[in-house]
């Protein structure tokens, strides 16, 4: 289980990861500050568009043109990773840094079996080169601790002889081979069956216990939150609007936002067929973002002060920051509208 | 309550692929044998994971694919076997959106022309036309100047609105919904799964709605049927099948739903066997099965167990009391 949890394994500081397109400057990524700490998960959640992902990839350092990391510092271990050069960085990932994608699908070569993948992932980092049976070895161990049955058998599987669920267990296996000290999980479910969904999770959970891994998972499913993280940020067009433990995030938000999220999933413990509080209008522009507030033209709470300045991530509770003015209480249902959307 | 859509013993095969050496693969069975009704004002939803035959069974009733066997009736008549001609006026009565709002719109026609092709069959002049344009844009919550725009200028949800207005125009009894918010963002599906709830009660629509997600069928079904592998394993009142399920695969279904509660645990699902693997004889479920016995390698029929409730388990009244204290809690 984790160590001490004072210090965070992985910080972000005010990270702004711009895209410089033909018709002008998007922010996807605009002054984010995030935590991870050793064996906690912390889960960023948002919509399509919200800049999740793209916090992602600037912490691998994987964002392609035209989108560039424009300013922030991503610290592993205090080492600012926005230092180093290429070469440097490439040693990182994979050995502290590892990822997996929602598609296991498309991430895996078709050509080679599985067993690749996984033999290069163990010897990739070692100063010695490994005896190739002792990679395989390996190999068919991390298969094991990833729950794929008959190991030996399917390492020299090839991943179109795979389901799935069991590609993206190979997929976990080759991120957590090195024991990274930080896992990023993109949407690491969102192609799979629910049932599926429930096991590779459990799995990721059981890894994550035993190594220490902090994990920042990327995902727009708040029920995935609410079971496998312990902090949570929310982020829109391309800010975090609020922060805070999981207990705070689903039962004490004060970000309107964050509220109008909650309340608009269909849940299986609320009345069938009545109609789902909704968040009116849709996501700004993020080409033409409003002066002020980002959330202000969808927001039942919005004042004068909103339209026009930006309001900044504060403290609303202990270890619970918010970017509202109004920071409202929150209600079960959903509050009158009076932005004009 | 009266029948609207009446399906008995439905069955679709999709033939084996030929190997290199000339051997045939078996068929896959999209859907193996169903019978079921559809009632008149009511949401018939059909859940199911991929490979369940969920989609396979709409596109079957709207004759998008033919059926290997088997009967569908509408209000009494049976479609399967009618000339396109003959079928002509079922097509107005019966009408589908898609969960692709991306690749379900022609690229290259406006919004007023994609509605105004629906409007074709009720020979409208053009005035008509033009004033019905006006009403379907607003009855799906769309700005009626937008009515010249092409659909890469919405969004995801905008388009989805477009399908259904698409779909309305024909003035249709029946609405299969496949998948159809499963592409959009959680405020976005909000709205629509609201505009799908006021239109059935505005038109009297009837809806088959077809989803993997149970929580959000659910929300808009008063029936469900759980489909696996090309079978109903279970159909019942929606409160039912989350409440009472009847079928070990339908309580899998509902244990591995994550609940947005953070006081919940996770339930424990290292028991439920992996992926669908092929199938036997017998029980469609019974290699996943924790109950399966011998008597699973005949195959159980879709009884009904309690009024109303359907299963398709030979133990279903037999099995423990279901209680999911995460739905009592918080």
């Amino acid at each position: 289980m984790p160590q001490s949890v004072t210090e965070p394994v992985l910080q972000i500081k005010n990270l702004r990861t711009h895209f410089f397109t033909d018709q002008g400057v998007v922010p996807a990524v605009d002054g984010v500050d995030l935590e991870v700490y050793p064996g906690q998960t912390l889960g960023v959640v948002g919509e399509s568009g919200c800049g999740k992902s793209v916090t992602g990839m600037s912490a691998m350092r994987l964002v392609a043109p035209p989108g560039r990391i424009v300013d922030g510092e991503i610290l592993l271990r205090g080492e600012n990773l926005l230092k180093l050069s290429e070469v440097e960085m490439s040693h990182r990932r994979g050995k502290d840094l590892g990822m997996i994608f929602q598609e296991p699908m498309t991430s895996l070569d078709p050509l080679y079996p599985i067993c690749d993948p996984l033999m290069e992932a163990v010897q990739a980092h070692r100063k010695e080169k490994m005896p190739k049976a002792d990679a395989m070895a390996e190999a068919v161990r991390l298969l094991a601790s990833v729950g794929i049955p008959d190991p030996e058998r399917r390492a020299r599987s090839y991943p179109h002889e795979m389901s799935g669920g069991m590609r993206q267990r190979i997929m976990i296996a080759v991120a957590l081979s090195c024991r990274p000290a930080v896992l990023i999980a993109d949407e690491p479910t969102t192609a799979l069956d629910v049932t599926v969904q429930a096991q590779i999770l459990s799995l990721l959970r059981d890894l994550q216990s035993e190594t220490g891994t902090g994990i920042l998972m990327i995902t727009h499913n708040l029920g995935l939150v609410a079971e496998n993280c312990h902090t949570v940020a929310v982020m829109y067009a391309g800010k975090v609007v609020e922060k805070a433990s999981v207990q705070d995030i689903f039962k004490r938000p004060r970000h309107p936002y964050t509220q109008g999220l909650l309340r608009a999933v269909p849940r299986l413990d609320h009345p069938a067929k009545q109609p789902l509080p909704t968040i009116p209008g849709m996501v700004p522009n993020p080409l033409r973002l409003p002066v002020g507030c980002r959330f202000q033209t969808r927001c039942a709470f919005v004042t004068d002060r909103c339209r026009q300045e930006q309001p900044p991530l504060e403290a609303v509770g202990t270890g619970h920051l918010a970017a509202c003015f109004v920071q409202p209480e929150y209600t079960a249902s959903a509050p009158a509208h009076k932005g004009g959307a | 309550m009266e029948a609207l859509i009446e399906i008995t013993d439905l069955v679709k095969h999709f033939p084996g692929r030929s190997t290199l050496l000339g051997k045939t693969s078996p068929p896959v069975k999209a859907v193996d044998g169903l019978t079921f009704t559809v009632y008149k004002g009511e949401t018939l939803g059909l859940v199911g994971e991929s490979g369940s035959g969920k989609s396979t069974t709409g596109r079957l009733i709207i004759r998008l694919i033919e059926p290997t066997s088997g009967s569908c009736k509408y209000e009494g008549k049976e479609l399967f076997g009618l000339s396109r001609a003959e079928m002509l006026p079922y097509r107005q009565k019966m009408q589908i959106v898609f969960q692709d709002p991306y690749g379900s719109l022609n690229p290259r026609m406006t919004v007023s022309n994609i509605i105004r092709e629906g409007l074709e069959p009720r020979k409208l002049t053009e005035q008509e036309q033009e004033t019905e344009i006006t009403r379907l844009l607003e009855v799906v919550g769309l700005r009626t100047s937008h009515r010249n725009r092409y659909p890469h200028e919405f969004s995801g949800g905008q388009r989805q609105r477009i399908g259904i207005a698409r779909a309305l125009a024909v003035n249709p009894e029946f609405l299969i919904a496949d998948e159809p918010v499963s592409a959009l963002d959680v405020s976005i599906q909000a709205q629509v799964l609201n505009l799908l709830l006021e239109l059935q009660q505005k038109l009297g629509l009837t809806i088959l709605f077809i989803a993997h997600d149970l929580a959000v069928v659910r929300h808009m079904s008063d029936r469900i049927a759980v489909m696996y592998l090309g079978k109903i394993v279970e159909l019942a009142d929606s409160e039912a099948i989350y409440l009472d399920p009847l079928h070990p695969y339908t309580r899998t279904l509902l244990r591995a739903i994550p609940i947005p509660n953070p006081d919940i645990r996770p339930p424990d699902t290292s028991a439920d066997p992996g992926a669908q693997s092929g199938r036997g004889e017998g029980c469609v479920f019974r290699n996943r099965c924790p109950h399966s016995t011998d008597k699973c390698s005949i195959e159980p029929p879709l009884l009904e167990v309690k009024p109303g409730h359907f299963s398709a388990c030979h133990y279903a009244v037999e099995l423990p009391d279901y209680h999911d204290e995460r739905l009592t809690t918080g």
